[in-house]
């Protein structure tokens, strides 16, 4: 059976985009950049690669203890029947994050874009295109993430061309001091969104450019974390020094989506404005990101669900049409979210505060590691038990 | 009882998808039983083979007296030269007067001595005879023989060699495929002289039992990807093959697609291009249109022009090609779009122009701008089928009615007229994905109608995951932009000079993202013995 697999470079584009649609999507106070303001938020966005580092390294020890495993595997692996339980919320927690993401751009353009336009039309028409793409699998929307590369770096040099004339650097040196704890607050809030990092332990497995010949992924995919994440930090370091130095002051003050209202501000030689065209080229990234979490979901599920012999119908009916499950999952998500302001407010909040990303990856890997060892020491005992036996 | 109904359903159910899986295709039997043998009695074949074709009255024979022994001459109606088969077949035989004894006598004559034509082949069984008959041979029978001799005397009218219709170039060979797939082999055998090249001949559609033929180079081309062409072809369940893109889909890992990953040609210089990377051809007895598989789409922007001019033109003349096709799926659903839900977009000149003439007309942009699209797709479908006369009545007529009467009539808005004439010449820069265009266009006017460039954002996204989707042998269809490769980019966007082009030989195989097996049918043998000569003789 040849398994799916894609390139790092093209999982770096996916994981990339995947996250600045989060940041550019997400309203002022939404978690992001809520407390340092001016040129020390830049700042903040640096330091919260730190947080991603460590966010990522219990998790990249469980997957090296597991060569060839998807995080999901290796968790059911060293935790058994728990493990499985585990999966189904790691599915629950990628499908959830799917339907928030289709609910908060439709959110956004009903608030900012198409006013008149009727709730939940976007987020629904999104997600359905996002499942098209899960659907056709991950070879599909990671050779699409090269486009929706090229289409971020057009965009991203057009809106600095078009803006530099606004662009004042005293903004930046406004607010010169702040306490720590609010600007570690403030780089926690920023790496506290960073549910790639689990989706790309989901897809280690599936990186073409980091099999050798054992199967092992290892080498590659550290690469591949300083890749991505260096690059989101320094897009989101000088998208947020371009907000402040040409809106001025904290970039959340005063305006609801940041980014938006800085794509309002610039200007083309073709376009009279800019920030519809950059509105539809957030679409592009933000699809990515829904077949990613889709995919990744489906992932989880078939480490939970597999076809038995005729035991469990349910069971068996739910692993084979794991992505029509993910999906109607996706869309109550979605339509929950996208219908009622409070919960996805409450959503929101819970995943900004980055609680569920600590629980998930780092004292889930941590429980995986220490069970996982105490497995392997008990086996090396009972080995040692039958060899003096003997 | 309930349950017992239910698992009929589920069954039948079952039963029906199974049917439209391909795993579940058998390929239909043939009517002819393979392993029925020519008797050795003359009048028993020829009651056979009559049943065989069903009495029709195309199979032509006649029966002489060869030195006493009985002697049936067969061929199918139009299908053998009557000179030829005079010549080369009828005063021969009539010379042997007297000569032969035997039929095994004959036999040996027709084996070792007579060169009666060029191709001469045994046959042994009646779906064989049957083969060759139909093919435009003339065959021997001869009573105490269970064997029968055919002979290539092929003389059947066809078209001539000429320009391809659809491929039309400035510099290069005229020369098109034509109908007979024999005919087309030489074209290609002609342009390599390679041993390497391999012809490899087969038969598709149970009962039209159409000649079809492989084309490969033996020491390029992917050992695993010509066994699954050629168990494809093999399982091919369908009675009738007229034409090449009959054969399309079974080729294909996902059909449901806009884009195909197989590209078709009628240019034999093309076709051997493609060859020499290593790919597949499919020639179809009875079509000038070849299959090339895979089938990059990036390369349904390249023509044989590109190589024939000079770099820097050819590179300028594929972004136009580019543009001409983002511009006719983009260009009208995008105005839809602007005009509808983004007049902002629009610069202040501009935006009172547009809105002075869409103020004058009744219907909404997005109706208007389906109306007279699908007006331009019924005048160029009555031209194109028409008789050509008659056709370029319809042009005037077209033109007449939308360019001028109804923009004068207020009806449409000159605006909306300007766009579809520029997307009608569009359409027609990359004649390869017309198909495909003129169905998007409508579904981004829709798109952009109703969603605004959010919709055109997303029904672009959706056809670009679906392209991203096509792949065939393990090729994506999206390389080299996509997987990645920057060296596979001196032809794509641009075409850079020979000197650069014919440093390295560019194998599909070595396309990013490739999960064709590079395991090449004889090459790496032969290098090897090659390698293995050498040594020995060194030892020698």
């Amino acid at each position: 059976m040849i398994q799916t697999r894609i390139s790092g470079a093209q999982a770096a584009a996916l994981l990339f985009l995947s996250r600045m649609f989060a940041l550019l999507i997400t309203p002022a106070g939404g978690g992001q950049a809520g407390q340092a303001s001016g040129g020390l938020a830049a700042l903040a966005a640096l330091a919260s690669f730190l947080f991603q580092l460590a966010l990522f390294i219990p998790g990249w020890l469980l997957m090296k203890r597991n060569p060839g495993q998807n995080f999901s595997e290796a968790v059911t692996g060293c935790l058994g029947n728990f493990g499985k339980g585990i999966s189904l919320m790691l599915w629950a927690v990628l499908v959830l994050l799917a339907g928030i993401s289709a609910a908060e751009f439709d959110r956004f353009l009903v608030s900012a874009v198409y006013e008149q336009a009727p709730k939940m039309l976007f987020a629904l028409l999104f997600l359905a295109a996002a499942v098209y793409g899960a659907w056709l699998g991950l070879e599909a929307f990671g050779r699409y993430a090269y486009f929706g590369l090229t289409i971020f770096f057009i965009l991203a040099v057009s809106l600095c061309l078009s803006l530099s004339g606004d662009f004042h650097t005293g903004e930046l040196y406004a607010q010169t001091s702040v306490s720590a704890p609010s600007f570690w607050g403030t780089a926690w809030g920023m790496a506290a969104g960073d549910i790639e990092i689990l989706c790309f332990f989901l897809l280690l497995p599936n990186l073409r450019s980091g099999q050798t010949g054992e199967g092992r992924t290892v080498p590659a995919g550290k690469r591949l974390f300083f890749v991505w994440n260096g690059l989101y930090t320094l897009a989101a370091c000088g998208f947020i020094l371009l907000t402040v130095g040409v809106l001025g002051g904290s970039p959340s003050e005063g305006h609801n989506y940041p980014f938006y209202t800085l794509a309002c501000a610039a200007e083309g030689q073709l376009f009279a404005r800019m920030d519809a065209v950059h509105m539809s080229m957030w679409g592009v990234f933000g699809l990515l990101r829904c077949c990613l979490l889709l995919y990744c979901a489906t992932v989880c599920l078939r480490c939970v669900m597999t076809v038995s012999s005729g035991k469990n119908k349910l069971a068996d009916w739910i692993a084979a049409h794991r992505t029509f499950v993910t999906a109607a999952a996706a869309f109550a998500a979605a339509i929950l979210s996208a219908g009622s302001p409070k919960v996805l407010n409450a959503f929101r909040s819970v995943l900004g505060k980055g609680i569920p990303l600590f629980l998930l990856l780092i004292v889930l890997p941590a429980i995986a590691l220490i069970a996982g060892a105490a497995q392997s020491s008990k086996k090396k005992k009972e080995a040692a038990g039958h060899g003096e036996a003997s | 009882m309930n349950r017992r109904t239910q698992t009929g359903w589920k069954q039948r159910l079952k039963q029906y998808l199974n049917h439209y899986r391909r795993e579940s295709y058998i390929s239909p039997g043939s009517d002819i039983p393979k392993d029925d043998r020519l008797k050795t009695s003359l009048s028993e074949n020829m009651i056979n083979l009559r049943q065989q074709f069903s009495n029709s009255s195309d199979l032509l024979n006649r029966e002489i007296q060869i030195c006493g022994l009985k002697v049936q001459l067969l061929a199918c109606e139009g299908m053998v030269s009557l000179q030829s088969f005079s010549e080369l077949l009828a005063e021969p035989l009539n010379s042997l007067e007297g000569k032969m004894n035997s039929p095994t006598e004959l036999l040996s004559w027709f084996r070792e001595q007579a060169v009666l034509a060029l191709d001469q082949k045994e046959v042994y069984t009646y779906s064989q005879l049957f083969q060759f008959l139909t093919s435009g041979f003339a065959v021997v029978l001869a009573e105490g023989l269970d064997i029968g001799i055919c002979f290539g005397l092929q003389g059947f009218n066809f078209r001539s060699i000429s320009e391809p219709s659809a491929e039309v170039n400035v510099r290069g060979s005229r020369e098109g495929f034509v109908e007979p797939v024999r005919i087309n082999m030489t074209m290609i055998r002609r342009r390599i002289k390679s041993p390497k090249l391999k012809f490899e001949m087969m038969t598709a559609g149970s009962q039209s039992r159409t000649d079809i033929c492989l084309v490969y180079m033996t020491d390029r081309v992917s050992e695993d990807f010509v066994n699954q062409t050629r168990l494809r072809l093999q399982q091919l369940p369908m009675d009738i093959v007229l034409e090449s893109s009959y054969l399309q889909p079974f080729l294909e890992k996902k059909p449901y697609s806009f884009f195909s990953g197989i590209g078709t040609t009628e240019r034999p210089d093309t076709l051997c291009a493609k060859v020499a990377e290593g790919r597949i051809a499919v020639l179809v007895d009875g079509t000038p249109f070849a299959l090339i598989l895979p089938y990059l789409f990036h390369e349904n922007f390249q023509t044989v022009d590109d190589y024939t001019h000079r770099p820097v033109y050819a590179a300028f003349a594929r972004l136009l090609k580019y543009l001409s096709f983002y511009m006719t799926i983009l260009l009208p659903g995008l105005y839809a779009a602007i005009a509808v839900h983004h007049l902002e977009l629009l610069p202040h000149a501009l935006l009172r122009r547009v809105m002075a003439a869409e103020a004058s007309t009744p219907f909404p942009l997005m109706f208007e701008a389906l109306i007279i699209q699908l007006i331009y797709e019924l005048m160029r479908e009555a031209g194109l089928r028409l008789p050509r006369p008659v056709g370029h009545a319809i042009g005037i007529v077209g033109a007449l009615v939308i360019g001028d009467a109804a923009v004068s009539a207020g009806l449409i808005g000159s605006p909306m007229v300007l766009i579809v004439a520029l997307t009608a010449i569009t359409s027609f820069v990359v004649p390869s994905l017309y198909d495909s265009v003129t169905v998007l266009k409508f579904l981004f006017i829709l798109a952009g109608g109703f969603f605004g460039l959010f919709g055109v954002t997303l029904g672009m996204s959706a056809l670009l995951l679906n392209l991203c989707s096509v792949s065939v042998g393990g090729v994506p269809a999206t390389a080299p932009a996509t997987p990645f490769n920057p060296y596979s980019l001196r032809d794509m966007f641009m075409r850079a000079g020979w000197r650069f082009l014919g440093k390295n030989i560019f194998h599909i195989e070595d396309v990013p993202g490739s999960q064709m097996g590079d395991k090449r049918l004889h090459g790496q043998e032969d290098s090897g013995k090659e390698e293995t000569g050498k040594d020995d003789s060194n030892k020698n």
